[in-house]
């Protein structure tokens, strides 16, 4: 691994100290902004928690240096309260790490063991990625020397698609974001993995001619359970936006009661290991 | 809730039925059954009230599990380690594993005792039961597992039949179930405590929640699942009732006392005809099959969501091997150490009835911390008036194993 490359797991819980040494409290979270203009996600702010006195929210730019693994702040540092997100920011340890995402270019739903960041040479701290998989758990265990062989697994966060209930009420807002991106054959893939009510949500704000051609490379089984989901209005919008002879079968089936036994269960699909992004984190 | 059944709600109600069914059911395990035995012949109809408790704290907790696994689409230990950590939810999982796989020993040997019934060795039962149970989840899909799974509990109507054929004193029973007393010695203690611990199992937690999400059930869902969850545990305690019942008119009038549920089998023949004593080992068999399917596949949810390869049913072996090496060791494990020789099974099955009963205690306490967080669980976050219902809940289970640890420090 880089050296210029932190884990979130490492550096969260470590102290936060003033200019002149003291101890501010303890680092609890990043936070980073999904709509925040080209370039590189960069991280927004840090989440301090102190001894005896509510979490504050402070801008990364408060920070001079990271000495020894600990954020050391500007004189005259001053915070917000820890709840005063952004609309488009997302805390990086609850709304990110151990949560389930969908890894776009992969096409499998995997869960988060590690954020990858990398210092910039500004001073700033770029958001790589995420680490899926086992071994990244064992390591956080501190079981690493159990892992035979580096198995780092890191999906590129522009390729992520996020579960959490913030991380993904974010993305659906933020036009930034990778679920805007998608062309009809990844979005079908992502309706396919995500849970009937979130595949109905990312539908929702998409053009009801791309929907109609996501729907179209699902499975009739998720287009019909999603579909079915949808308010009416939306649904009959999405069909309508198909070709004619489509449209007719996808009227007749949803005036149709559901099957019984028809709930498609696909969770996973795809378990491709990528493994470049230890090696380029400025990717 | 106001549910009005026309066809539609019907058909919809068929379609979201099973995890609250299978989940209750398999809690009717060979270790269920013995427990239940054991409480009717050494009691009578005294401790029935238990079962109404049981039944009761079943609902509450497997709606709870339904409602976190439709709300957050992921199963219990994905999202312990998600709002916990690695460390607590690798302990969770750590100690769940352990617990699964002793009462799959569990589950294995009630397979071999019931078939030794019928005059069946073990060593061709117990592993013509693993090769079932494994071709079942490996080469069917999630609906045909589903309705396998759901056939074969239908066997535990033997139960109910075995209770009519025993001629109980149904004003008795009717009392002890809704009048509770309680003998204060160690011994009752340990049973109340034991059926308490049988019917709300860790696995059965863990495995109702990744089903809901296995199924893909909706938000919308959740009425309906509710029904599905309350017929299950019904079920649960209503099949509980009837075992307790036909021991209690025929081995408790008789002064006649059993260690296991096979003992129980033997004893009714004599007592209650051929026909109770058949259908209690046929029940039995069927029990064991069940739990034995269901309990690898808990343990390999668990295992997948904790490890982060999210896995179903439908995926294909080349993409969820995490998924069926687990079920496959499971069963590998619980076969081969119930045919061993010379292993401590009875030790093994005691110490796993002890892990569970210890093991439920932090997994109802994670449960109420994740149903109330709001980050979560959103709208369907737990209010005031529901934590204390779970509290409570939790603190009689609490309550339960502390005097039954105390019991047994003292004796």
């Amino acid at each position: 691994m880089l050296a210029d490359v932190l884990l979130l797991s490492r550096i969260t819980g470590a102290q936060v100290v003033a200019a002149d040494g003291e101890v501010v409290g303890r680092l609890a979270d990043l936070t980073v902004r999904l709509d925040g203009g080209d370039g590189p996600h960069l991280v927004e702010r840090l989440l301090v928690s102190r001894h005896g006195a509510p979490p504050v929210l402070l801008s990364w730019d408060a920070v001079t240096n990271v000495h020894r693994g600990r954020p050391v702040l500007a004189v005259g540092a001053h915070g917000v309260p820890g709840d005063d997100l952004y609309d488009d920011e997302i805390r990086l340890a609850r709304d990110v790490l151990d949560t389930q995402v969908v890894d776009l270019a992969g096409q499998r739903l995997a869960r988060v063991a590690d954020v990858v960041l990398a210092r910039t040479p500004e001073s700033r701290l770029e958001i790589c990625g995420v680490e899926v998989g086992f071994g990244g758990v064992l390591r956080r265990l501190g079981l690493g020397r159990l892992v035979p062989r580096p198995t780092e697994d890191v999906v590129a966060w522009p390729d992520l698609h996020l579960t959490s209930e913030r991380g993904h009420a974010v993305q659906l807002t933020a036009p930034r974001a990778a679920v805007h991106r998608l062309d009809a054959r990844r979005l079908a893939a992502l309706v396919s993995r995500v849970d009937t009510d979130s595949a109905t949500e990312i539908l929702a704000v998409k053009e009801p001619s791309l929907a109609a051609e996501a729907v179209a490379a699902t499975s009739p089984e998720v287009g019909e359970r999603v579909l079915r989901a949808m308010p009416a209005a939306l649904s009959a919008r999405i069909v309508a936006a198909m070709s004619r002879e489509r449209a007719g079968r996808w009227r007749a089936l949803l005036a149709r009661r559901p099957r019984l036994w028809g709930r498609p269960l696909l969770r996973s699909r795809v378990w491709p290991h990528r493994r470049h992004l230890f090696r380029n984190p400025r990717r | 809730m106001r549910l009005r059944l026309g066809k539609a709600r019907w058909a919809a109600l068929l379609a979201v039925l099973g995890p609250g069914l299978l989940a209750g059911l398999s809690d009717d395990d060979p270790a269920g059954i013995t427990t239940y035995s054991v409480l009717g012949a050494d009691h009578g109809y005294q401790l029935l009230w238990v079962l109404l408790l049981s039944t009761i704290a079943l609902v509450v907790f497997h709606g709870l599990a339904a409602r976190m696994g439709v709300v957050t689409g992921q199963g219990l230990i994905g999202l312990v380690r998600q709002r916990y950590g690695v460390r607590v939810g690798g302990a969770v999982l750590a100690a769940l594993v352990v617990a699964n796989v002793g009462t799959t020993c569990a589950e294995f040997a009630g397979i071999a005792a019931g078939f030794e019934l019928f005059g069946v060795s073990r060593y061709l039962s117990v592993p013509f039961a693993a090769v079932a149970v494994s071709l079942l989840v490996l080469r069917g899909s999630f609906h045909r597992v589903e309705r396998l799974l759901l056939l074969v509990s239908t066997v535990f109507l033997a139960y109910i039949v075995s209770g009519f054929l025993a001629r109980p004193d149904w004003g008795a029973a009717l009392h002890g179930t809704f009048v509770p007393t309680m003998p204060m010695t160690g011994e009752a203690i340990a049973i109340v405590t034991a059926t308490l611990g049988t019917t709300l199992a860790p696995w059965g937690l863990s495995f109702m929640q990744s089903y809901a999400v296995d199924k893909k059930l909706r938000t919308e869902d959740l009425p309906l699942e509710r029904v599905d969850v309350v017929t299950g545990a019904v079920l649960t305690g209503v099949i509980g009732f009837f075992v307790v019942v036909a021991c209690a008119a025929t081995l408790h009038r008789d002064g006649l006392r059993i260690s296991d549920a096979a003992d129980a089998a033997v004893a009714l023949e004599p007592l209650a005809g051929e026909a109770a004593a058949v259908l209690f080992g046929v029940g039995l068999i069927g029990a064991s099959f069940l739990a034995a399917s269901i309990l690898p596949l808990s343990t390999a949810y668990s295992v997948c969501e904790y490890a982060g390869v999210e896995a179903a049913l439908d995926d294909p072996y080349s993409e969820a091997r995490t998924f069926y090496t687990t079920y496959g060791v499971v069963t590998l494990v619980g076969t081969v150490i119930v045919l061993a020789p010379d292993v401590p099974l009875v030790t093994i099955l005691v110490g796993t009835q002890v892990l569970n009963a210890v093991l439920l205690v932090p997994l109802l306490i994670a449960m109420v911390g994740l149903a109330r967080d709001r980050d979560l669980m959103g709208s369907f976050a737990t209010g005031r008036a529901g934590t204390l219902v779970y509290g409570l809940t939790t603190a009689a289970v609490v309550a339960c194993v502390l005097t039954l640890g105390i019991t047994v420090l003292l004796s």
